[in-house]
């Protein structure tokens, strides 16, 4: 791996909680010692919430698809039925 | 000839089928029994598929015997949390609770960020989303993208990440700074 990529596993491995006790009291150090590095935590932190949002939000569309094929294809009319009849008042 | 990727894709939308099909009218009997409409029904049901595929994609659970019910166990206590927060949540909570940042929304700038993301570097995020969120082993990942390997799958992984977190950077300056 690349002397970056070390880098960015590292971040990542503090950030998940995954270092040994000693491993993180070094990269604590390495935090106040490099502003750099405590920039790119920064960032890498807000990358894996965009990611999450990112998968949400396609998993979110193929759900979307799902949905539109049991309201709306003519295959499914008696699922269609049954569920309408709940929510007729 | 389908790709490895493309049959992931097509086994999940069954299940969602599946499950949809299965399990939704039970539900909607719920909400309709409580008061609620159709569009909240369908609105909290996509909630609970999502919760659902999030829980079984960690390794740290599986409900493969009974979907439906674990599904159906998602959703009321979802429409229960977001309409319903004065009654007791007791009877529905254990199990099924499925974290404070679940259901959040993109705000305008991070919408804004994701765009551009999906844009400049598609394969990436969908690299970086296949490992983190669907949960995919090293291996699995090298099998989806050719790699010649896991070691491979795992460098290239880094890489990815390291080019959307250098974009994010640049793009929240300059759009802090289109905003400022």
């Amino acid at each position: 791996m690349q002397t970056s990529s070390i880098e960015t596993c590292e971040i990542e491995a503090h950030l998940s909680g995954a270092q040994q006790p000693e491993e993180s009291l070094i990269f604590q150090v390495k935090l106040i010692l490099q502003p750099d590095l405590a920039d790119k935590l920064r960032w890498q932190q807000k990358t894996y919430r965009l990611l999450q949002l990112y998968s949400r939000q396609k998993l979110r569309a193929e759900i979307l698809d799902v949905e539109n094929i049991l309201f709306n294809d003519a295959l499914h009319l008696s699922f269609r039925q049954k569920v309408f009849k709940l929510f007729k008042r | 000839m389908e790709t490895s990727h493309q049959q992931d894709m097509n086994q999940r939308q069954q299940q969602f089928f599946s499950l949809y099909k299965n399990a939704f009218p039970a539900f909607a009997r719920f909400v309709s029994r409580m008061g609620g409409n159709l569009d909240e029904a369908r609105d909290i049901f996509q909630d609970a598929l999502l919760a659902w595929y999030e829980k079984t994609a960690s390794s740290d659970l599986n409900v493969t015997k009974s979907e439906k019910a674990y599904v159906l166990g998602i959703a009321k206590y979802l429409w229960i949390k977001r309409y319903k927060s004065t009654i007791s949540q007791i009877e529905f909570s254990a199990g099924f609770d499925v974290g404070e940042s679940f259901g959040e929304q993109a705000n305008p700038s991070e919408q804004k960020l994701l765009e551009v993301l999906e844009t400049a570097g598609r394969k990436c995020m969908e690299l970086l989303r296949a490992f983190y969120y669907d949960k995919l082993s090293p291996a699995k990942l090298a099998e989806r993208y050719s790699f010649s390997g896991e070691r491979s799958a795992t460098a290239q992984k880094y890489k990815c990440l390291e080019k959307v977190r250098n974009e994010v950077k640049r793009q929240s300056l300059s759009y802090a700074d289109f905003i400022d």
